[in-house]
């Protein structure tokens, strides 16, 4: 168990700066998506992109935690930030944005209670999407440019590739805490102020 | 649980910055919330329009089917949007072997938004009395729908059934049409009443805005067909009626003051003759009009005299015409006004 805790700590201290910019990159398109959505063109542009796939139906809040929690970690973590990393190291990157950027849209239409209050759920989710999207990055260049993910190690594509992979379970774990955390977070905010 | 929490190897300056980069922007973000550069929406905006009237005699034991060609539109309309609620009854099936009294009804909801998009669509009706039940037909070929879908439904047994929808994404334009089966389970005795109510929501960019679209459906029992059963109107009257087999004659009471003239037109549909009778309190025919034309209206103007301070009891009486051939159901209007 211990070995496994020091692992994770090898490996996100190894990807801290690729963290420090995901983060910028992420919550700083949050920003950018808040102010050009002051345009109301550009916020139906956004909000027509993407439609919503908030929960609002569901009112049993174990069902709703573990409903936000599963449609999180799987599909907008996974499949969406993580697997596409595997086949382009720089789809994460552009999907973080996206997903920022109509976050930053969606806060426009919140009264400032709510606005407030979103904050705790986008923080703990965003960090979890950049956490995933770090494991994205590092399995897209583990198979393209093994040295750019290892520079210090002269290692194969193959074993790079299985590196990168047990690496993204270390991560995994940070990011199904986080996600797992922000979707009790979000039912709470859901639950007391709609 | 010390080396797990260990952080330590991390250097310092890349924790700073990683911190940096969410307190930073979210830091930005609240500022501007606060200090106005990212406006505050409006709140929401409900507006309820007018209700409008869709009103219908039942017929009397018919034994069958009757077409109906009944309409009744309420809509609002603003520069960013148009809304638009109808109801149209169809026809009447008195005594159905499955149903009972059935009137089937089609009701539709359009809205379109110039800006901005649809969110939501929900049509209520609350049946009023405990004599009538709505049935949707929920038949894939009998709805007509475009740019959403139904979620939700109740019916059948329930004083509030409704149709609640989802909005497929966020569109500009979004329509739905379905037919209903409104059931009568009385002995035709009781009036019936539904208050069907559209309420669309939609994003104007700016603010969230719900209109509400109300229509009254009123279905009155048969208007008698004796003296004692005739029904109590109040002048200046406009009534519709329908005389059908079985139920040749309808029967309206009304209370007039003396020294006054009394203006009444009846109008059959353009293909039925039926005539139109002026009784007294005792069922005398005091004036009638019996045009052997069909479609042609009826009308009787008459002398009441006497002392203005005195009420008088008077009837109208509808009638189908000798001539006409006895299966041709109708539906015709009345109006009764008096003056001086």
């Amino acid at each position: 168990m211990t070995d496994f805790f020091v692992s994770l700590r090898e490996t996100f201290s190894r990807r801290i700066p690729v963290f420090v910019l995901m983060n910028a990159l992420f919550f700083g398109s949050i920003l950018i998506g808040a102010l050009l959505a002051q345009d109301q063109n550009f916020l139906f542009y956004v909000l027509r992109m993407n439609e919503s796939i908030f929960p609002s139906e569901l009112s049993d809040p174990l069902f709703m935690v573990v409903y936000i929690f599963l449609s999180n970690i799987v599909v907008s973590a996974f499949l969406l930030v993580t697997l596409t990393g595997l086949l382009f190291f720089a789809f994460p990157m552009i999907i973080l944005v996206d997903r920022a950027i109509f976050w930053g849209a969606l806060l426009n239409l919140l009264s400032t209670p709510l606005f407030f209050a979103a904050f705790l759920t986008i923080i703990l989710e965003g960090m979890g999407y950049v956490l995933a999207s770090i494991a994205g990055i590092n399995l897209g260049l583990s198979w393209l440019k093994p040295d750019w993910a290892y520079r210090a190690e002269q290692i194969s594509r193959i074993r790079a590739l299985k590196k990168a992979i047990r690496e993204c379970i270390y991560i995994y774990v940070l990011v199904t805490m986080l996600l797992l955390a922000a979707a009790i977070v979000e039912t709470a905010t859901i639950a007391y102020l709609g | 649980m010390v080396i797990i929490m260990d952080f330590s190897i991390l250097r310092r300056k890349w924790i700073t910055a990683a911190l940096l980069s969410v307190v930073l922007p979210m830091s930005l973000l609240a500022t501007f919330r606060l200090t106005g550069v990212l406006r505050e929406p409006q709140p929401p905006q409900t507006i309820t329009v007018g209700t409008v009237e869709l009103k219908m005699s039942r017929p009397v034991d018919n034994s069958g089917y009757i077409s109906i060609d009944e309409k009744v539109e309420n809509s609002y309309t603003n520069n960013l949007a148009s809304i638009i609620f109808g109801i149209h009854y169809s026809s009447y099936t008195d005594n159905s072997p499955e149903f009972g009294d059935l009137l089937i009804f089609a009701f539709y909801a359009n809205a379109n938004i110039s800006k901005g998009f649809i969110c939501s669509i929900f049509i209520q009706f609350s049946l009023m009395d405990a004599y009538g039940f709505l049935d949707f037909h929920m038949h894939p070929d009998w709805i007509k729908l475009q740019n959403l879908e139904i979620r939700t439904f109740q019916q059948y047994r329930t004083h509030e059934p409704y149709i609640d929808t989802h909005i497929i994404n966020q569109p500009k334009y979004a329509s739905l049409k379905m037919i209903t089966f409104w059931m009568f389970v009385d002995e035709n005795d009781t009036n019936h009443r539904i208050i069907a109510t559209l309420e669309v929501r939609y994003f104007n960019g700016t603010i969230y805005q719900t209109i509400t679209v109300p229509i009254q459906l009123l279905v009155i029992c048969d208007e008698g067909d004796t003296l004692q059963t005739a029904r109590l109107i109040q002048i200046p009257a406009y009534e519709r009626g329908l005389v059908a087999r079985n139920d040749e004659v309808d029967l309206y009471k009304f209370q007039v003051n003396g020294s006054r003239k009394l203006d009444i037109t009846m109008t059959p549909p353009a293909d039925r003759d039926f005539d139109l009778e002026l009784l007294n309190s005792t069922g005398e025919i005091v004036d009638w009009s019996r045009k052997r034309e069909t479609g042609a209206p009826e009308r009787i103007v008459y002398d009441i005299g006497g002392s203005p301070a005195v009420s008088y009891v008077y009837y109208v009486k509808v009638i189908w015409a000798v001539f006409d051939p006895p299966q041709l159901d109708g539906k015709y209007t009345l109006e009764i006004s008096e003056y001086t």
